[in-house]
């Protein structure tokens, strides 16, 4: 037993294969923070942007919320109006909504961060829905609705669909997702095709209780056509780890000068189907 | 215009003005006394004309001597200088035994001794120093004690990697016996692949390497192993913690027919195996082999077969119970790795006088280095899910070539011409799979022809100057296109006063394959990739000039060298985002080629080669760029081993014939690494259906952070003797390996500390925590070995 600890003790002396100290200075690199804007521009919606400032690398804690800032949204290359802080958010007058083939700027003014300043970016028309058909498939007792619309042709773009489903006239399920029901869009000719298979039947709860099904007798599908920007953004963030395989992202996306975020558009489309 | 045409003249003057004297060539060879093996790079030179040249790795030497009367002292480091004077007849074979030295040990860093033309650039140690500074493990290393030299810096301690003036691990041709080996260390990089009890010569090449090599950008390692004594059997054994060493050689016809085995084989299997529980099973080889055959046809002509063979294998299995991963608990989490990786390489050499002018010296060799690593890990969690993942990398590249050249010596002028033709084939693989991420199959399977041929003179202007000038024209053949290079290189080298040796050399070169390695892992992550049409070929070109001074007794040596490198076609990782490697089909997808690299660099070496305390001191300042256009927005940054300031010291203090002393410091500015300026916090920002999670760390620039700087100091002591004259010598060495015990950075990382609540919800985490992780504390070693005759 002495021998074996011998050993031991010899073996971790000559082949500690890792040692750790901690690091007693700021090795990180700290940046002066700078201003964090994630902003949408959609049609029929008023304005939304959150704004909040960037933290040192190691921060945890979760975004802090500026609410005495200065926000400017411009159309077009004109003023259009400043917005107002409500809950996390500034947001534009409620009549003030999106219009489809007009150009928004965001510039932002604070006394403690550099001004930020958005790339102005276009809202495009909402997708076109050329037609519809829907399947009652029995056996699974679901519909299934091939939707064929008009192609943004923006590579990176994407789409969010998704329906809400009413019977008698009253909504029982709200956003059934593509990802969850949907197939793969397929585009060709600059025009999606696209099948989105909901339940023909939903079961209604009462304090976690089944007390009826109910049939569906109609339904409002959803076209959201998103920005490139998002997905730039998206595709941008670096991996969490440090010291990986890979090196690190070392241009996380953003649309805004002066600091970082998106602004981004989304066109939503709205189609109304009975079963 | 005028200028050129004056300096052709003087040339063209200077060599017709020896050619008009009476010159006379002799030839030979020089070779140890005691056992017969060839001696390389030993100084021959006329006492009375001044006229010198240096014996090659064959030991083969070739001198013209302006009448018949001569003086030819022979000297090599270690053996007893030699005299021969007498009367030479034109083409007359002259064979030279030089006696071991009963001196005390001397510090050489240069092979070019110290008469004759020094020869910047390039540097060399004796095996005998070499075996006697302190050492990891008590184990003498090649390329680790290289890195003492000027101009020469490891990587991160921990992976392999030798860094010659600013370039990258993979710019360095190393060759053992004339065959390329790829890979150059056993695991955790803690000893290289090369046995030194089997090493004869080594030769370092930083700038203007000959023309019969090429295919790299940065460094030459030209090794060449010993032959196996002649004239009777011997042997050597040590055991030291880490490794038993024997080595045995002996003549299987007297004067004839030589052979020499070495090998080397780690303990730690052992232990480690004995320490393998339920829950952590760990298993390792190493091992490494040379042999050598030599058979001497008659003093003009040798047959030499060369084998070298060296693997790594390590698996490690654990069950860890417990805990937490992100914010889940975790009941059980299962994780294998192994790691596997090899080199063998044969040759076969034949290198003979054709006359008193001519030699020809001729290769076949096959190299192959083959690499595999996989991680498998499995988590079962609190709440009944599971997670895995699986990655695997494999690699695999051979090379079988040709190389044959013939030598013209007359006069001053020598020249070779030669060809090499290789056939190369590169087989890199990959497979990725885990949670949320699709599996993606990494395949490149590439195959290459190549044709060089090459051309050196070398015009000797006295004992002044001389003047060295090649090409190297190579077609390589890609599988899918082919490139051409031609590849110029010059040095001049000029004594400007006594003692004092200016030298200026340029050469530009092509390297016809990449290497990928990244993160953390070292060794676990070489993958070698050939040039393709969509991988070209990475270049580079150097400008060097430096000045040397020797005293007049050779005992102090001061050297300067300044260079400028700049390299295109470099690769380098792609930065990957959170989107992952989905569709990534091949390794070329992987990487960033046609990036630029530009280094700049001064060297100094001061050095004491005489007395009981000799040693040297070597310092470099060096700024090694890279610039990509798809990386650090399109601007120049640091290389990932930009070591600003490289600075050693080794000294050896020999109190008696029994007992060296021996020390080693180093110190070296941190290797950079990328580091998040600042990170976007972390929301729940949601539009409809559009997420905006935060979390996303901002990194600014690449390789933007320095790390802590890395310094050691190794301790050695070394007690040898003999029970009798004649008898076996011992030899008890003790190394103490990083005296002061710091822990220089691997890598660091954060470590975070979720929390829960008693009813195990998760409720965040700390403050995370930047930890240095390095590897090798303070750690002596005890070595003994023995030496055996049968004679």
């Amino acid at each position: 037993m002495k021998f074996n600890k011998m050993l031991l003790a010899l073996l971790l002396m000559l082949t500690a294969c890792e040692l750790t100290r901690s690091y007693d200075e700021d090795i990180f690199p700290a940046a002066p923070p700078v201003l964090v804007c994630f902003a949408s521009i959609e049609n029929d919606q008023p304005v939304s942007a959150y704004l909040f400032p960037t933290v040192h690398a190691l921060d945890t804690s979760a975004a802090n919320f500026i609410a005495d800032a200065v926000v400017e949204l411009y159309k077009d290359g004109g003023f259009l109006e400043e917005l107002q802080f409500e809950e996390d958010q500034y947001v534009s007058a409620p009549a003030t909504l999106g219009i489809p083939g007009s150009q928004y700027q965001l510039k932002v003014r604070h006394n403690d961060y550099p001004d930020l300043v958005s790339e102005t970016v276009l809202l495009p028309p909402p997708a076109k829905v050329f037609d519809y058909t829907v399947n009652y498939n029995e056996s699974a007792s679901q519909y299934r609705i091939a939707l064929s619309f008009s192609h943004t042709g923006q590579d990176a773009g994407s789409y969010g669909i998704f329906a809400d489903l009413y019977a008698d006239g009253q909504l029982v399920r709200d956003r059934v997702r593509s990802a969850i029901s949907g197939a793969e869009p397929f585009i060709e000719n600059d025009t999606v095709r696209f099948d989105l298979i909901v339940p023909a039947r939903v079961t209604r709860f009462e304090d976690f209780v089944p007390v009826d099904t109910l049939s569906i007798d109609s339904a409002a599908v959803f076209i959201r056509t998103i920005s490139d920007e998002y997905n730039a953004y998206r595709a941008s963030v670096p991996d969490d780890e440090i010291g990986g395989f890979f090196p690190p992202q070392d241009d996380l996306f953003t649309n805004f000068e002066g600091g970082y975020g998106v602004l981004f558009t989304v066109s939503s489309a709205t189609v109304g189907i009975r079963f | 215009m005028k200028g050129k045409c004056y300096t052709l003249l003087f040339l063209v003057a200077s060599v017709t003005v020896s050619a008009q004297q009476r010159m006379l060539n002799i030839h030979g060879s020089i070779k140890s006394a005691d056992s017969q093996e060839p001696v390389i790079g030993a100084v021959i030179q006329d006492t009375l004309s001044k006229a010198y040249t240096i014996s090659d790795e064959y030991g083969f030497f070739t001198l013209s001597l302006p009448g018949a009367h001569g003086c030819l002292r022979t000297q090599y480091i270690g053996y007893e200088p030699r005299l021969i004077c007498g009367v030479f007849e034109e083409g007359q074979a002259i064979n030279i035994e030089l006696s071991t030295s009963n001196f005390l040990p001397q510090v050489e860093v240069s092979s070019y001794a110290n008469r004759g033309v020094p020869k910047l650039g390039r540097v060399s140690l004796p095996i005998s120093t070499l075996q006697l500074l302190p050492q990891l493990g008590g184990e003498a290393d090649l390329l680790k004690t290289i890195t003492l030299l000027p101009g020469i810096a490891q990587g991160v301690e921990g992976t392999t990697g030798l860094l010659v003036r600013g370039g990258s691990p993979d710019q360095n041709l190393v060759l053992m016996d004339g065959a390329p080996v790829y890979n150059l260390s056993h695991f955790g990089a803690y000893l290289s692949v090369f046995n030194t009890d089997a090493i004869k010569h080594f030769d370092v090449y930083k700038a203007s390497w000959p023309a019969k090599y090429g295919g790299r950008l940065s460094g030459l390692v030209d090794i060449r192993t010993r032959e196996g004594n002649l004239k009777h059997w011997e042997g050597k054994a040590t055991i030291s913690p880490l490794l038993g060493r024997l080595l045995v050689e002996g003549p299987l016809k007297t004067d004839k027919t030589s052979f020499l085995l070495s090998a080397r084989s780690s303990w730690l299997g052992v232990l480690f195996n004995a320490f393998s529980g339920q829950d952590f099973k760990q298993r390792y080889l190493m091992y490494d082999l040379n042999g050598k055959l030599t058979h001497r046809i008659n003093d003009n002509h040798r047959i030499y077969l060369s084998y070298y063979s060296s693997l790594d294998d390590s698996q490690v299995e654990e069950v860890l119970r417990g805990g937490s991963l992100g914010n889940q608990e975790r009941i059980k989490s299962e994780e294998a790795i192994g790691v596997k990786w090899g080199n063998q390489t044969a040759s076969l050499r034949y290198a003979t006088f054709l006359s008193d002018r001519w030699s020809l010296q001729s290769i076949i060799y096959y190299t192959r280095y083959r690499f595999s690593g996989y991680q498998r890990e499995m988590n079962l969690f609190a709440n009944g899910s599971t997670t895995s993942s699986f990655n695997a990398n494999a690699s695999s590249n051979q090379d079988f070539g040709i190389r044959a050249f013939a030598k013209y010596t007359h006069r001053s002028l020598s020249f070779i011409l030669g060809t090499e033709q290789v056939s190369q084939r590169f087989a890199p693989q990959s497979t990725f799979q885990s949670e949320g991420r699709s599996a993606t199959l990494l395949l490149s399977d590439a195959r290459a022809f190549q044709q060089n041929y090459f051309s050196d003179v070398n015009i000797r202007l006295g004992n002044a100057a001389d003047i060295r000038f090649g090409v190297r024209q190579v077609v390589h053949q890609a599988s899918d296109t082919t490139f051409l290079s031609l590849e110029p290189r010059l040095e001049v080298e000029s004594q400007l006063g006594k003692g004092l040796w200016a030298s200026l050399s340029a050469n530009y070169g092509q390297q016809f394959m990449h290497l990928i390695t990244g993160g953390n892992a070292g060794q676990a992550n070489e993958i070698w990739l050939g040039a393709t049409a969509s991988a070209p070929p990475q270049q580079g070109a150097q400008v060097a000039m430096g000045i040397r001074w020797l005293d007049s007794r050779a005992r102090y040596e001061v050297s300067l060298e300044a260079f400028h490198r700049r390299m295109s076609g470099l690769t380098e990782l792609k930065a990957v985002g959170n989107s992952g490697l989905e569709d990534v089909y091949r390794w070329e997808e992987l990487l960033e080629f046609n990036g630029k690299g530009r280094v700049d660099g001064l060297e100094l070496l001061l050095r004491k080669q005489e007395g009981r305390l000799t040693g040297w001191l070597s310092y470099t300042w060096s700024k090694s760029l890279r610039q990509f256009d798809q990386i650090n927005q399109g601007e120049w940054f640091p290389f990932r081993f930009d070591r600003r300031h490289d600075c050693s010291v080794a000294l050896l203090y020999a109190l008696s014939k029994k007992w060296q002393f021996s020390a080693t410091w180093s110190y070296q500015t941190g290797s950079r690494i990328t580091l998040p300026t600042a990170k976007i916090p972390n929301t729940n920002i949601a539009f409809e259906d559009i997420f905006f999670p935060g979390g996303a760390h901002i990194n600014d620039q690449r390789n933007n952070v320095t790390l802590p700087s890395y310094h050691r100091l190794d301790l050695g002591c070394t007690y040898s003797w003999q029970k009798r004259e004649e008898g076996p010598t011992h030899d008890l060495s003790l190394s103490i390996y990083n005296a002061y015990n710091r822990i220089n950075p691997y890598f660091i990382r954060t470590e975070t500390t979720p929390r829960f609540s008693r009813d195990g919800q998760y409720l965040g985490e700390d403050q995370p925590e930047v930890v240095i992780v390095g590897l090798f504390p303070f750690i002596p070693s005890l070595s003994y070995s023995r030496t055996f005759d049968w004679k």
